[in-house]
């Protein structure tokens, strides 16, 4: 496992360095932006998905699996792999974004009870879409999951505008406050129910 | 002797192709050189071997075992080599390094693994993306040799090398076969490698065995009749494995014992035949 992470971002070095600058970028933003981080955090989400996307890409590029299953590896460590690196990349995402929100803080009256909040649904809602993605991306490849993911993601989003549209009540605060409660179980339900089910779409392939 | 690699009966049929019954054994200290057409099936044997496909029936076995999902002892005595490098282009031998010293864990020499790099000449500073067929495929063996495997599998893992590398790395193969304990399975086009170092040859062909022999044996054996359409027509009661026309007109035999068949032809040219004649001859010509 630590080697597969170890090779994961030592692939992805350059990319990630990209990344860091864009949040450095951010971070001056965020200044002009009067210490809001809701951008920051949803950068996260965004930036998690697409290292694991990218991650497994490269894998598929370098017929990189069919290779690891000659080395003292499972299947199990491999899709494992992934999932580990969709979790770690959400983290960095939300720690930075927790970071930011506490300095701004010090020079804004921004709450940071606010910030962390929108930080903690962003990451929630980061792992459910890596939760969704990797089994897909392991089912039907990168290519074609590229598209599924615009209309699995999309879908939800045209949903609300369609019943927004048709009058439909948006819910009241205690309804979110469930929903907001709800959120960090159901991700992390979510997450494992996703990995078994990876586990066991790439058992059954061959390489 | 016992066999470190062992294949009985293996079957996998797939859509317009399909492997059929292929059988062999690769006995410790040796080099068997797996020979075959493109699509012949020697990829997916070779697969079928490490358990990366599924057999319709049949049996693959490494030392005794299959490659079974989660068997990480055997794995750690296996090194693979495929035709293309595995490694991510981003990645340079350092980070190669790190990565399979972490997945080895004790088993992973560093020491040997920059040996070898060093050896073939790889540049420790590069992106593979940057490296040439041959620096990918010298990175791959010496990727499959630094954690002291017993059993080698490679597929066209000469092929795009300079003479000099292939050189080196038959003699790499070479030593590495020295005792009983140690066995590789090469699979290649280029026969002239394999007429150097192999001790025994199995020849593929549209997913069928055609033979697994001692290479000594068999090329010392065979051999090609070249005869005229008149002297064809002229020969009976002889038996030969295959038969061909050339373009001038004339007609060639395969033959398995051509020091008999001169004996009793001394009138007829036979000249020995070397493995891509042997292939030629099952490609394009014709049975008895």
């Amino acid at each position: 496992m630590k080697g597969l992470i170890y090779k994961d971002l030592a692939n992805l070095r350059k990319y990630i360095r990209q990344l860091l600058i864009i949040f450095g970028l951010f971070a001056v933003l965020f200044g002009i932006m009067q210490g809001n981080t809701f951008f920051v955090s949803a950068y996260g989400l965004m930036v998690s998905m697409m290292i694991v996307l990218s991650s497994v890409s490269y894998d598929e590029r370098a017929h990189w699996d069919g290779y690891a299953l000659t080395l003292p590896l499972e299947v199990k460590t491999l899709v494992g792999s992934k999932y580990l690196l969709g979790l770690l990349a959400a983290a960095a995402g939300a720690v930075f974004a927790l970071l930011l929100g506490g300095v701004g803080t010090l020079f804004f009256p921004a709450s940071f009870g606010e910030s962390a909040l929108a930080t903690g649904v962003c990451f929630c809602v980061a792992l459910i879409m890596i939760a969704v993605l990797l089994p897909l991306i392991y089912k039907f490849g990168t290519e074609k999951s590229r598209y599924l993911m615009m209309v699995i993601f999309l879908g939800p989003t045209l949903a609300i505008i369609i019943a927004n549209q048709l009058g439909a009540k948006m819910p009241d605060e205690s309804a979110l406050g469930i929903v907001l409660i709800a959120l960090p179980f159901a991700a992390a339900a979510l997450y494992a129910g996703s990995y078994f089910l990876a586990v066991n779409i790439c058992g059954k392939k061959e390489y | 002797m016992s066999n470190l690699i062992e294949v009985s009966n293996l079957c996998r049929q797939y859509p317009g192709f399909a492997l059929r019954n292929v059988s062999f054994a690769v006995p410790g200290g040796t080099i068997m050189g797996f020979v075959g057409e493109n699509g012949a099936g020697k990829t997916t044997t070779l697969k079928a071997i490490l358990g990366l496909i599924r057999p319709d029936s049949g049996d693959c076995r490494i030392l005794g075992q299959t490659m079974a999902e989660g068997d990480k002892a055997l794995r750690r005595k296996v090194g693979v080599v495929f035709d293309e490098t595995c490694f991510h282009e981003n990645l340079t031998t350092g980070y190669i390094d790190g990565m399979l010293r972490r997945i080895y864990g004790a088993d992973w020499d560093s020491a040997a693994f920059a040996a070898l790099c060093q050896k073939f000449a790889l540049p420790d500073k590069k992106e593979i993306k940057a490296y040439s067929r041959g620096m990918k495929m010298k990175l791959s063996i010496a990727a499959a040799l630094a954690h002291h495997p017993q059993v080698l599998l490679l597929d066209e893992a000469t092929s795009g090398l300079d003479p000099v590398v292939r050189d080196e790395i038959l003699d790499a193969f070479y030593e590495f076969v020295c005792d009983d304990e140690h066995a590789v399975l090469l699979s290649s086009h280029l026969t002239t490698d394999l007429e150097r170092v192999a001790d025994y040859i199995t020849y593929l062909h549209g997913g069928e065995i055609v033979f697994t022999e001692n290479k000594d044996e068999l090329l010392e054996h065979s051999g090609i009749a070249r005869l005229t359409s008149a002297q064809f027509a002229a020969l009976t009661g002889e038996q030969y494995l295959r038969r061909r026309q050339t373009p001038q007109g004339g007609t060639e035999l395969l033959l398995n014992d051509r020091a008999a068949f001169a004996r009793r032809h001394p009138e007829f040219v036979v000249d020995p035949a070397a493995i891509d004649d042997i292939m030629l001859f099952y490609a394009k010509g014709e049975a008895q």
